[in-house]
């Protein structure tokens, strides 16, 4: 059987991935939505209730700032930008999840 | 149907304010390009549409945790005000002025009581009093509460001079009533000269003064007063201040004429009465309801 994707395990790290594509640059909640499907190749649809909960979340927290872009034509977009405190959740989270695969693969790899 | 019906249809049970209505315009905005996107990728329009908006269905979900956020922030504020608004230096300048006040009436006491004369205690009480009530009052106004913004500090400069004022005023008038030999109409008059204009002042600054309460605090009052049925009723509340009004002229009248009669050291305790008597007003006032 071809592998799956664990949506679960994805949804646990919804404000890292979060932080991860804003740390590239600015971005409305559609292009971090866009970006997430073309990264996993269309394969992961993160509900788009879980991103607003992570942007409300993270926004909430100071790891990301939100702003009104100056768009006229049509809706205006709120674009997010993620802050010096995001930055260094985002690096710890990295560090965090290393960490874990490492423990994660040597207990997989015992059941074996 | 457009996306700005539909999504208005999604959050028709929700209450709306700013962060909701803020987030509605957002997620408009991202289903309409979700949808040009879905489009662009070739799926028709009638699919595109229903693939967008079918993820959109759960969202009530933060809509509601917005409006209860909402709600919870403001009974945080209120009640359990988890941020301190006092500074250290803050806390320390309080304390200094309270200090300076009380030292200051134990002085014009003792001084009034040591030499018998009135002309002592409150010739204390014009550095002793004023210095510390002018200090804790621009502290006051300068300090942001819970409830409401600080005033600007320049502004509560003027508060501060209008009250040192006034109360320079009132002092210089009870002195002129104790010593001048004309007594009242002499002590009358030096109220033009400083209470006078110091009054003014203060009433200009009353007149011209911005809303300082934090938007909740407003809408809360706005709430009490729906239900608030104690003072809501204008007659109850006139009642109310008819009842207090004339305990405390009664009281005054009491305290100068037994004050004048026994002297005044026995007949200012009196006013401990009417604070009572104002306590008791509230409770009858509460219990009446």
């Amino acid at each position: 059987m071809d592998p799956k994707l664990s949506s679960d395990l994805l949804r646990g790290h919804t404000d890292t991935i979060v932080l991860g594509i804003l740390w590239r640059g600015d971005k409305y909640g559609f292009e971090i939505y866009k970006t997430i499907l073309e990264k996993t190749d269309e394969e992961y649809e993160l509900k788009e209730t879980t991103l607003y909960s992570s942007y409300k979340r993270l926004e909430k927290e100071g790891y990301i700032t939100a702003y009104w872009g100056d768009e006229t034509l049509g809706g205006r977009r709120k674009y997010y930008h993620i802050t010096e405190k995001g930055k260094k959740l985002y690096m710890q989270n990295k560090k965090d999840w290393a960490f874990t695969q490492k423990i994660l693969n040597s207990l997989l790899e015992e059941s074996k | 149907m457009n996306t700005g019906e539909y999504i208005d249809k999604l959050f028709s049970d929700y209450e709306d304010n700013k962060t909701l209505s803020d987030f509605k315009e957002e997620l408009e905005s991202n289903l309409k390009d979700r949808i040009s996107y879905l489009q662009s990728k070739g799926t028709s329009e009638q699919d595109a549409w229903e693939k967008a908006t079918a993820e959109l269905t759960d969202i009530s979900e933060i809509a509601q945790q917005l409006s209860l956020k909402k709600q919870k922030e403001v009974f945080a504020d209120m009640y359990l005000k988890t941020r301190n608004y006092i500074s250290t230096k803050r806390a320390v300048l309080y304390i200094l002025f309270g200090g300076f006040l009380a030292l200051g009436i134990i002085l014009s006491v003792l001084s009034y009581l040591s030499t018998d004369n009135p002309m002592a205690g409150l010739g204390a009480l014009i550095p002793f009093m004023i210095i510390p009530v002018c200090g804790l009052i621009f502290m006051g106004l300068t300090q942001e509460t819970a409830g409401r913004y600080p005033f600007p500090w320049k502004r509560a400069v003027f508060y501060v001079i209008s009250i040192a004022v006034i109360l320079f005023g009132l002092i210089v008038f009870s002195m002129m009533f104790f010593t001048s030999e004309a007594g009242l109409p002499e002590a009358i008059a030096t109220l033009i000269p400083f209470a006078l204009p110091g009054l003014m002042l203060l009433v200009f600054l009353g007149l011209t003064e911005k809303e300082h309460r934090k938007p909740w605090a407003i809408k809360q009052e706005i709430e009490i007063m729906k239900h608030g049925e104690l003072y809501n009723n204008p007659q109850k509340s006139m009642k109310r201040g008819l009842l207090s009004g004339a305990l405390w002229l009664f009281t005054t009248a009491l305290v100068v004429t037994l004050g004048m009669i026994f002297g005044f050291r026995y007949s200012l305790p009196l006013f401990l009465f009417a604070v009572a008597g104002e306590v008791l007003i509230e409770f009858f006032m509460i219990s009446k309801k």
